[in-house]
């Protein structure tokens, strides 16, 4: 008995950490919608949701970071593609200790980027990390500690002529809804109370590179993938190619995938439009690494329609581009 | 009824575990977000008549999966009889986990479904019967049934009929 548990625990994780799940199964929602086209009034309700905000823990203090305690991050690294970072400045968090951190660094010019580190990982995890550069939000933040791996995120780029940034890292608890069998859910009325989590953080800058950098390109999607057969790939290289587009003629259900490389290529962001309007969503590539099976987040659209997807950043490359690959899937 | 302004929280907090449930019952990670993904926007849509979210997308999760197993079924295995053990790879080597994780993603997916709900999300019968949507009986049969294809050891069997 211990042998089967133990192996369907083994095989249980770390599961790969999906940013944009809402959005696609909201993506999946009006989807869903078109095909009941009587109803027509949804949009509302699925741009109400999309707005809602998570519980903002109970605030007990705001951390100012003065010293940098011990790190597990080093001083220096050197990324895959041969680029150079310095720490900046290190800091812990821990909820509910903390409301939120910040952490303001001299700016020499160079960019930044935070990295994040979470001390334990629980299986419920449910506090996330909001990310803000000089009040600006930089979507999508950390997701819950599933993994205690080092995250990084580039940020983008600072105001012009500032001489310093700060950066904010607010924990926001993800409140449960409150569930009584035979009565229903209701909306939890306090603040969630997550389990104790605590989180090293470090912001580094790094220096651009003299000569462009363009990575390999990702790895090629699979022929086949939940169903979908692979009917085209489209590749490019960001920032020259900004812009690809795929008409399906048929009445059935079609999908896009999209795959990336590059230090930056978790900045990047690709708006949707359908028949030549903006849909107003927009996802993130993954990145496909190494002995990881294929991280699909399938977009999924009903023809006839031609779609058109639009690559933003806002991280300057300097002269780190991004390679990206969109499969289409019918 | 659950306001669906906690929608998002529900899938921010909820969809990792729910994840590893459908990895477990797809044995792929891009078949279970989709899985996933799939489940979720199907519960969204029946969210004010659901008491319990989670255990509703659990089971939207199983039937789901056995509602596309079934499709491939028909399409790519016209054979229902698995075969009588997991044989060695190429190399000559497959260990008894690794046969035994084999094995189990050769499951039909009712019962593949009843082992993960049985023994990775440790529900009581009665539980799993009820995602199911089947008599107890039929969950400690197809339980036995699966276990015997797995080669387990015969007292999981019978600790099942006590």
């Amino acid at each position: 008995m211990s042998e089967l548990r133990d192996l369907l625990d083994e095989h249980a994780g770390p599961s790969p950490v999906n940013p944009a799940r809402l959005a696609g199964v909201m993506t999946r929602v009006r989807r869903r919608r078109v095909r009941r086209a009587a109803v027509l009034s949804g949009t509302a309700g699925v741009a109400a949701v999309l707005l809602a905000l998570p519980y903002i823990l109970t605030p007990a203090r705001n951390t100012e970071i003065a010293t940098a305690p011990a790190s597990p991050f080093p001083e220096r690294y050197t990324a895959d593609d041969g680029v150079e970072y310095s720490r900046l400045e290190t800091a812990r968090l821990a909820v509910p200790e903390d409301r939120k951190l910040s952490i303001t660094v001299a700016l020499s010019g160079r960019p930044l980027e935070v990295a994040v580190k979470c001390r334990e990982t629980a299986r419920d995890a449910r506090v996330s990390l909001a990310v803000t550069l000089d009040r600006r939000p930089v979507p999508p933040g950390f997701p819950p500690c599933t993994t205690t791996e080092m995250l990084r995120w580039p940020l983008p780029d600072t105001r012009p002529g500032a001489a310093t940034a700060t950066i904010t890292l607010t924990p926001q608890a993800h409140a449960m809804p409150n569930c009584t069998p035979g009565k229903g859910c209701k909306p939890s009325t306090a603040p969630p109370t997550p389990d104790p989590t605590a989180w090293d953080i470090a912001v580094y800058e790094w220096t651009p590179p003299a000569e462009p950098i363009i990575p390999g390109p990702p790895r090629a999607f699979p022929s086949t993938a939940g169903g979908w057969q692979l009917v085209r790939t489209d590749s490019g290289v960001y920032p020259r190619d900004k812009e690809v587009s795929f008409t399906s003629t048929g009445k059935g259900r079609f999908g896009f995938d999209k795959l990336c490389s590059g230090a930056l290529s978790r900045q990047l962001r690709f708006r949707v439009f359908r028949n030549g309007r903006d849909t107003g969503s927009s996802g993130d590539c993954a990145v496909w690494e190494k002995g990881q099976t294929y991280p699909m987040a399938m977009s999924v659209e009903r023809g006839p329609a031609r779609i058109t997807l639009k690559l933003e950043s806002a991280v300057s490359p300097n002269n780190r581009f991004i390679r990206w690959s969109v499969g289409w899937f019918e | 009824m659950p306001d669906r302004s906690i929608y998002p929280d529900f899938v921010a907090t909820r969809s990792d575990r729910l994840l590893r449930t459908a990895f477990m019952l797809t044995q792929d990670w891009a078949l279970a977000e989709d899985l996933l993904q799939e489940s979720l926007a199907k519960a969204w849509f029946a969210w004010k008549r659901i008491d319990d979210p989670e255990a509703y997308v659990r089971r939207v999760l199983v039937t789901t999966h056995t509602s596309w197993w079934r499709r491939r079924w028909r399409r790519e295995l016209p054979s229902d009889a698995l075969p009588d053990a997991g044989s060695p790879d190429a190399a000559g080597g497959l260990d008894r986990r690794d046969a035994l994780w084999r094995a189990l993603g050769r499951l039909p997916a009712r019962q593949r479904a009843v082992v993960v709900l049985r023994f990775y999300e440790d529900l009581p019968v009665a539980e799993v019967a009820e995602i199911l949507g089947c008599q107890i009986g039929t969950v400690k049969s197809q339980s036995a049934k699966a276990l015997a294809k797995l080669r387990v050891d015969e007292t999981i069997v019978k600790e099942l009929h006590p």
